[in-house]
């Protein structure tokens, strides 16, 4: 690495910036010959001003701020007129390099560098314009040896570390369909059967109107069976001869009647595993297992689903065959007992004050206090089943109470762990501690809710410690 | 008791200028607003000031109380290998960045941090929730040396 010179960007993405600004100035203009048109041109030429200096000048002066230097550690790179940026990427955490040219820079000459560091899209470094030349010296630089990963066209036989036979696949239907979301549907049809019947539900009770209630009664069945009947034919197309092997560091799994899909997840991708236990699946002693992926250039990243219905023990293996060390409801640490007490405060009194404030407009809405109970029981009932260890060199959180769910989060894949609390945390004393992983998505985060703050202090402590430990 | 695990270090005591600066322009369009409501729909409020009146209480109290306190909450530690920041005036949050973690830095100055000489050091992660972990109110010396020693830890590193 001899040439450590700051560098500009290619005059051609100049050009190009110029070329959008004016695309842009037409419009202004056109709106600006009308309200000369109007007389008044000293706005409109104030206007014509600004928009020059908005589309022509900015781009030239942000041009001219941005540079860039490869020095011996890292790439840096300064940017901005008013809001000064200066970056720093260690070479080390360089992950790829990719080089695209548009329709003017390949007239130009030059192209468009994205430096991927393994954060998220939008933390990529762009340098937008370099000669093609300083593209491929830069690629040479940044990346060395630009580590090839061809993935393997071999599919040899293999033992599935997890299979569905149809049985599961259909019982999975089965139980996928939500209760609420169908009991929602079947009411709001047994509603308008009757509105097409021109019958006031209200006065139901009064006539003789045993045929309408044989009606919305078949309303209701009916729409139970369509329910369950799309649930089951949704998890045949989606699931139909699903299976999982696991050969060369990689899983792959393969499933679905039409489209057929495969998704491959390298093993060192994996930051994580969810098991998730739903109520239904749950009493019948299944759940499922999600692995969280870090996703790469062809690599999915989120959670992606590795087994829909297993058994507890196929779940051990499909959680052994990544590597993980096994779950284990056993001597888990509960979180603090008044973190129910809590939950109860904040969900509680916000969901009752909305009821109420319902009912100041609806007094009928009131019945929905009677649902406080349930609520409450839940939620007083939440610290027995919010669980914590620290163990084989990973993080075990179970948490929920009717839906369950269990976190396996090996040390090594904790990006930063944040403590945090809020008022009534500091009044009774109580943290959150939040290990941050790689690849995130949706709801579900092994947090672990309302532990004594010393506890959280010395768990975060040791987490890092632990990871220092496995990154060494 | 705080969260604190490391004894910290305050940020820069002029970095409340740069908070109470921020809500000044935030809070006056704001009260600015709801003065020009009150007068659009004169007929509709029962006396003046009724909507104006805790507004602008509201920026009295963010403008004037609030960036003191939000200052104080702010803090960081530098051990070599992890960077500890905390801050949050209602909701408290205490960050700790394993250096091994961090992918890459940046040290960011908008037009008011520029008018006080100050720095924000921004470190990425891989993570998810909390990938930009952000430390406000440095110097621009104590900011430069903090990422060029995290980078030399980096890059001596075994990551």
């Amino acid at each position: 690495m001899t040439d450590e010179r700051t560098r500009r960007l290619h005059p051609g993405a100049l050009v190009v910036a110029t070329i959008r600004g004016a695309r842009n100035l037409v419009a202004g203009v056109v709106a600006l010959v009308v309200l000369a048109a109007q007389g008044h041109a000293g706005w409109a030429l104030l206007g014509l001003l600004a928009g020059i200096i908005g589309a022509l000048v900015l781009p030239w002066l942000r041009w001219w701020r941005f540079t860039y230097r490869v020095g011996t550690d890292a790439l840096s790179i300064e940017e901005g007129l008013l809001h000064r940026l200066r970056r720093s990427v260690p070479l080390a955490r360089i992950q790829d390099i990719s080089i695209e040219q548009g329709v003017i820079a390949r007239v130009l000459g030059f192209a468009t560098v994205k430096v991927e560091t393994g954060g998220g899209k939008a933390d990529d470094v762009i340098l937008d314009g370099v000669g093609l030349a300083e593209a491929h010296r830069l690629r040479g630089l940044l990346v060395p040896g630009g580590a090839t990963a061809t993935a393997g066209v071999e599919t040899p036989v293999i033992e599935p570390v997890f299979a569905m036979g149809l049985g599961r696949v259909l019982l999975n239907g089965l139980l996928s369909f939500s209760l609420l979301l169908w009991i929602g549907a079947a009411l709001d049809l047994s509603r308008r059967a009757l509105d097409a019947l021109e019958v006031d539900p209200i006065d139901l009770a009064g006539e003789g109107t045993s045929l309408t209630f044989a009606l919305a009664g078949a309303g209701l069945v009916l729409v139970l069976l369509v329910g369950v009947a799309v649930g089951v034919v949704r998890a045949l197309l989606r699931d139909h001869g699903f299976t999982l092997t696991h050969a060369d560091g990689r899983f792959r799994c393969i499933r679905g009647l039409t489209p057929r899909r495969e998704t491959v997840i390298v093993d060192r991708r994996i930051q994580l595993a969810l098991v998730r236990r739903k109520l239904l699946a749950r009493l019948l002693g299944y759940c499922a297992v999600d692995f969280q992926t870090l996703g790469g250039s062809d690599d999915p990243s989120g959670r992606q689903e590795v087994a829909p219905l297993a058994r507890d023990d196929e779940a051990a293996r499909v959680i052994a065959a990544a590597g993980l060390p096994p779950f284990s409801a056993e001597g888990l640490t509960r979180v603090d007992p008044r973190h129910g007490a809590r939950l109860a405060i904040r969900q509680g009194a916000g969901i009752t004050a909305l009821i109420l404030a319902a009912a100041w407009f609806e007094p009928r809405t009131l019945f929905l206090l009677l649902a406080l109970p349930i609520l409450y029981a839940q939620l007083r009932l939440s610290p027995r089943f919010h669980r914590y260890a620290l163990r084989d060199g990973a993080l075990h959180v179970a948490q929920g109470v009717v839906g369950r769910r269990e976190w396996i989060v090996p040390s090594g894949s904790v990006q930063t762990v944040s403590l945090s609390r809020g008022p009534i945390q500091r009044l009774l004393g109580l943290v959150t501690v939040s290990p941050d992983t790689a690849g995130a998505q949706g709801m579900y985060r092994p947090r672990i809710v309302d532990v004594r703050l010393d506890a959280g202090q010395s768990l975060a402590a040791l987490l890092l410690a632990r990871d220092q430990a496995a990154g060494a | 008791m705080t969260l604190a695990i490391l004894p910290l270090t305050p940020i820069e005591p002029a970095q409340k200028h740069v908070f109470r600066l921020r809500a000044l322009g935030f809070w006056a369009a704001v009260s600015a607003a709801a003065i020009a409501g009150e007068y659009w729909f004169a007929e509709l409020i029962p006396w003046h000031g009724m909507v104006a009146g805790p507004i602008g209480l509201v920026a009295l109290w963010r403008v004037l109380w609030v960036p003191h306190r939000r200052w104080q909450r702010w803090g960081y530690a530098f051990t070599g290998s992890e960077l500890h920041v905390v801050h949050g005036y209602w909701v408290e949050t205490y960050t700790i960045v394993p250096i091994q973690r961090v992918q890459h830095l940046d040290v960011v100055q908008g037009p008011l941090e520029r008018l006080f000489s100050l720095c924000t050091l921004v470190l990425h992660t891989a993570g998810s929730d909390a990938n930009m972990v952000e430390l406000p109110g440095l110097k621009r010396e104590t900011a430069d040396a903090l990422r060029d020693a995290i980078r030399e830890r980096i890059g001596s590193g075994d990551a």
